[in-house]
């Protein structure tokens, strides 16, 4: 199996693909046998796919993505949220995860500023509809929400969720991540939340670069030492 | 090329312009990206005593609701000159020209953005000019390209502007401030170099159309050299912490 190292392309690149190649990736266009980047790309290939990574973009919902969302408008049946994306979220009753819906006030439920760990269902007019009905989904009572760039989601949770898992061992708490680029975190201890900000602020610097996972971990090990807890 | 004091010189004997360039030479240009943390993505220009910043915002929200387009997101564009970019004090408010040149910006980066990803959002591109010493329209185009480049939006090639004229009988490229005051003509051209298309042309003064196609061989030259200055300062912002890692790797 051949394998390169990625190669950093700009909008406007292409690169050819040869037969019985495969092309992984979103933000490209397929045009003939060229493969269009359009946007900055780390390019790498890997057997017989090509996969393309692109260092920087917004977050467009998917159906099923999980996401982290905050109040921002309450209505009697409805709630607007914000989702880190140029589409805000809505929230209707029949989201919600009760049986006795005809009863509810969203009012009462939420507050400007509540914090939602939310599934995509579809579209509903200008907005991406929402539903708290799922394992995990409902209302984020305790906890810090940190922002990540959402392109470098997919590394964060890293391949099968080692690097989430990593980090979950290392700093015994709980982690929930949004697709639309939001970490929620359960911990009771103002420093882990430091070194997990830490944590994020090196994977959005240095995701391109090849053994990421072996330098959180160092990071997290030092960090870790320098409060005096062994590992 | 007279004036009341008398006659003023573009081009020398030596065939030099007035700040020391060749005919087909660009002013040394030097671009930076991702230099503001609290945009979406922006950039830094210096070409010759111009001086440049852009910040991009978006795709986003766009207020007032009933500008939203259905089918694209819309691209708003303002290009302003700070108050102390030139040599007489500006007044802040937009003027005319810096209408007109936020319009002539929009179009030449129009094409390149692939705006129909985000229907009913907006992107939002604004030119600061720093300092003025002519061609702040191309300069501008140049910057705000690498900027959206650098904010994540989907374009489907960079954008690069160059401008090229008619001064003492002569064709030159990249236009001083003095040069387009002073010149015969001048002609702006935005590129989409790899896909070989023009997004904006612009003429002042009059050409014959042999004089246009050598004017336009010339800004087009000159769009390619600014091209590789704006892809080097892509590449070397994200290969720069590479390097940093990899210096970090070999210390420890």
């Amino acid at each position: 199996m051949k394998t390169s190292k990625g190669a950093i392309f700009l909008p406007g690149d292409s690169l050819p693909i040869p037969p019985g190649y495969k092309v992984i990736g979103s933000f490209s266009e397929v045009r003939g046998k060229h493969v269009i980047c359009t946007t900055i790309t780390l390019v790498s290939i890997k057997g017989t796919t090509i996969k393309l990574v692109p260092l920087k973009g917004v977050y467009i919902p998917n159906v099923g993505d999980k996401v982290i969302g905050i109040a921002k408008h309450i209505s009697v049946d409805h709630c607007i949220f914000d989702i880190n994306s140029p589409y805000p979220a809505i929230l209707q009753i029949n989201g919600f995860p009760t049986k006795s819906q005809s009863r509810i006030d969203m009012r009462e439920q939420f507050t400007v500023g509540t914090v939602i760990y939310g599934e995509v269902k579809g579209k509903f007019g200008p907005y991406i509809s929402l539903t708290l009905q799922g394992p995990e989904l409902g209302i984020l009572s305790k906890g810090f929400v940190l922002e990540i760039s959402p392109v470098k989601i997919p590394r964060f949770v890293g391949k099968r969720g080692s690097m989430i898992n990593m980090i979950k061992d290392m700093l015994k708490c709980n982690i929930l991540v949004g697709m639309n680029g939001r970490v929620w975190i359960e911990s009771d201890e103002y420093e882990i939340i430091k070194i997990i900000r830490e944590v994020i602020d090196k994977i959005e610097r240095e995701s391109h670069v090849s053994g990421l996972t072996d330098r959180v971990k160092n990071l997290i090990a030092a960090r870790l030492k320098e409060l005096g807890v062994s590992k | 090329m007279s004036e009341e004091c008398g006659e003023v010189k573009l081009i020398d004997e030596q065939g030099l312009r007035t700040d020391g360039r060749k005919p087909d030479e660009i002013r040394k240009t030097i671009m930076k990206v991702g230099v503001l943390k609290n945009a979406d993505g922006s950039s830094y220009l210096e070409q010759g005593r111009n001086k440049i910043l852009v910040a991009v915002y978006g795709p986003e929200e766009l207020h007032p609701k009933h500008l939203a387009l259905p089918d694209k997101a819309l691209l708003q564009c303002r290009y302003h000159m700070l108050t102390f970019s030139t040599d007489e004090r500006r007044s802040p408010a937009p003027s005319r020209r810096d209408i007109e040149l936020s319009k002539v910006i929009k179009s030449a980066l129009e094409p390149a953005i692939l705006l129909e990803k985000f229907p009913m959002t907006t992107i939002r591109v604004l030119v600061e000019v720093i300092q003025s010493d002519g061609g702040t329209r191309c300069a501008g185009i140049t910057a705000a390209s690498i900027a959206l480049a650098n904010a994540g939006i989907p374009m489907r090639d960079l954008v690069v502007a160059c401008a090229a004229g008619k001064v003492d009988g002569q064709y030159i490229v990249d236009l001083n401030a003095d040069e387009d005051k002073l010149g015969e003509a001048d002609l702006v051209v935005a590129i989409m170099p790899q896909r070989k298309l023009v997004t904006l042309i612009q003429m002042d003064g009059s050409l014959t159309l042999d004089e246009f196609k050598k004017v336009f061989e010339l800004a087009k030259k000159g769009c390619y050299e600014l091209y590789n200055i704006q892809r080097k300062a892509l590449l070397e912002h994200y290969e720069k912490v590479a390097k940093e890692v990899s210096q970090d790797d070999i210390s420890k």
